[in-house]
């Protein structure tokens, strides 16, 4: 859980200017939902955020914390990618568990919380299976379980949704939306 | 979905099939006639050798006991050259894959300063024959002192343009940046995504670049003819010629080196042979199939 805020967020590539000058307020538990045309910097934002880029001016303060310099692995967020991302040559189980063995979770609680997460997404049947194996709509709930497992303190959603949701081609009845659910409070997704 | 085309019976077809599997064959030939040349060649007498038709085996079949005399000649030698060979070739081949890959890698998917400069450097070097830099490099080595050491081989072998290239290109297609990017969120450091993340869907560029350094340490003669000369170091390429050498001046004992040389040029292509087949299930495409949303 986490209070996520921008100050004078700037991001430009070159000449280019993309996000210019964006103050934002997450509150704790807020659901936020970046809407916009493509190219609008949508994506750029939330890659901000999960300081997978850096940004040109500004400040990014998560729970207060200065994260601006601070790469991925130190924010604590998760999320969730347009194209899933999901490890090809590893099994739901070993996608899942990725990010905890990184942070070195002792093994016990790695199973606990892959068994947790499969069981609230119906994955169960599916932990020894590889991403090829799956259909469209289970390895979007496996990259939703990879970001659950790791408990962060806000989740980021890169339009991992639009396609089975709605079920139309994609920049039709949806179009071009990203979402942010900062500290997504939703107890039981999170501890089944 | 039908393929609008040419149709299996239709002449045109028929014509583009006959002109390739003419040229197909032609290439067959050039390729499989060197080979059946040795084998038939080292299977002879030295007198059949010359007095007998090239392309066709005498009567007196000796193969085997040529091999045997290769393995013998000069208290066994050439089983220390072939092994040699085996060291050299792949010490320089997994050493120069792994570090093409890494290269390839970085060029592909990071941005840094004179990125671009690097990459036309290094494709100025694919430019670049072998043979010219064995000069150079013998000076360099003697400088350090590592003539006549398995490294004056090695190491040289150990770079090897060509493999960086290709895995540059394979590299940016094979693996989606959001790959990375969630290996990143997932909280990993560069080199362990690399390791644990990237590698396994590079593999079959490694692998290609493996079996192409491998061919061209083994094969290598100039390099390390130069910068070896005690023959305890030899690979079989330069002990060999060694031998042709002693066959083509020597009087009397030595003509009859002329069918061990053979036998052990057939000797000494087995092992590549079976590196090639050992390699062709790693040339597997779609690794990364259901990574990514397509």
């Amino acid at each position: 859980m986490a209070v996520i805020e921008l100050r004078k967020i700037r991001k430009s590539f070159g000449a280019l200017d993309i996000i210019g000058g964006l103050d934002l307020h997450i509150e704790d538990g807020e659901f936020v939902v970046f809407v916009g045309p493509s190219g609008s910097g949508k994506s750029t934002l939330l890659r901000l955020v999960a300081g997978l880029e850096e940004a040109t001016s500004g400040q990014i303060l998560i729970d207060g914390e200065d994260v601006t310099e601070l790469g991925p692995a130190d924010r604590s967020l998760s999320m969730v990618f347009q194209s899933y991302a999901l490890y090809p040559h590893k099994t739901v189980r070993a996608n899942m568990a990725f990010g905890l063995e990184v942070a070195r979770t002792p093994k016990a609680e790695i199973a606990r919380r892959v068994q947790a997460a499969a069981a609230s997404l119906r994955l169960e049947p599916y932990l020894d299976r590889k991403p090829k194996e799956l259909s469209g709509g289970q390895r979007q709930r496996v990259a939703i379980g990879r970001a659950i497992v790791r408990d962060p303190v806000a989740f980021l959603f890169d339009e991992p949704l639009i396609e089975s949701r709605c079920g139309t081609p994609r920049g039709n009845a949806h179009r071009d939306r990203q979402a942010a659910p900062a500290a997504e409070s939703d107890d039981d997704l999170r501890h089944p | 979905m039908t393929i609008v085309g040419k149709s299996k019976r239709s002449s045109a077809f028929r014509r583009n099939r006959w002109t390739l599997t003419a040229i197909l064959a032609v290439i067959w030939l050039y390729t499989a006639l060197p080979l059946f040349y040795v084998l038939v060649a080292a299977s002879k007498s030295n007198n059949d050798l010359f007095t007998t038709f090239g392309l066709w085996f005498s009567g007196d079949f000796r193969l085997f006991e040529n091999i045997r005399q290769v393995f013998s000649y000069q208290g066994g030698i050439f089983a220390r050259w072939l092994l040699n060979t085996v060291f050299y070739a792949t010490v320089a081949g997994v050493g120069a894959a792994l570090f093409s890959t890494m290269a390839g890698y970085a060029l592909a998917k990071y941005d840094f300063r004179g990125k671009r400069l690097i990459f036309a450097i290094i494709l100025g070097a694919v430019m670049i024959p072998q043979t010219a830099l064995v000069v150079p490099l013998f000076l360099l080595m003697s400088k350090v002192g590592m003539v006549n050491t398995p490294w004056a081989v090695i190491l040289p072998s150990l770079v090897y343009p060509p493999g960086v290239f290709l895995m540059r290109v394979y590299a940016d297609d094979a693996i989606p940046n959001e790959l990375i990017d969630a290996g990143r969120v997932d909280g990993a450091g560069e080199f362990h995504i690399f390791s644990a993340l990237t590698l396994r869907l590079l593999m079959p560029g490694f692998a290609t670049v493996l079996i192409l350094s491998f061919v061209a340490t083994w094969n290598n003669y100039f390099l390390p003819l130069v910068v070896l000369s005690s023959a305890e170091y030899f690979p079989v390429t330069v002990g060999l010629a060694q031998w042709y050498a002693t066959a083509t001046v020597g009087s009397g004992g030595g003509a009859a080196l002329f069918t061990l040389v053979l036998a052990g040029a057939l000797i000494s292509i087995v092992p590549v042979i079976i590196a090639f087949i050992v390699m062709q299930r790693f040339w597997q495409g779609g690794l990364g199939a259901g990574g990514v949303k397509a």
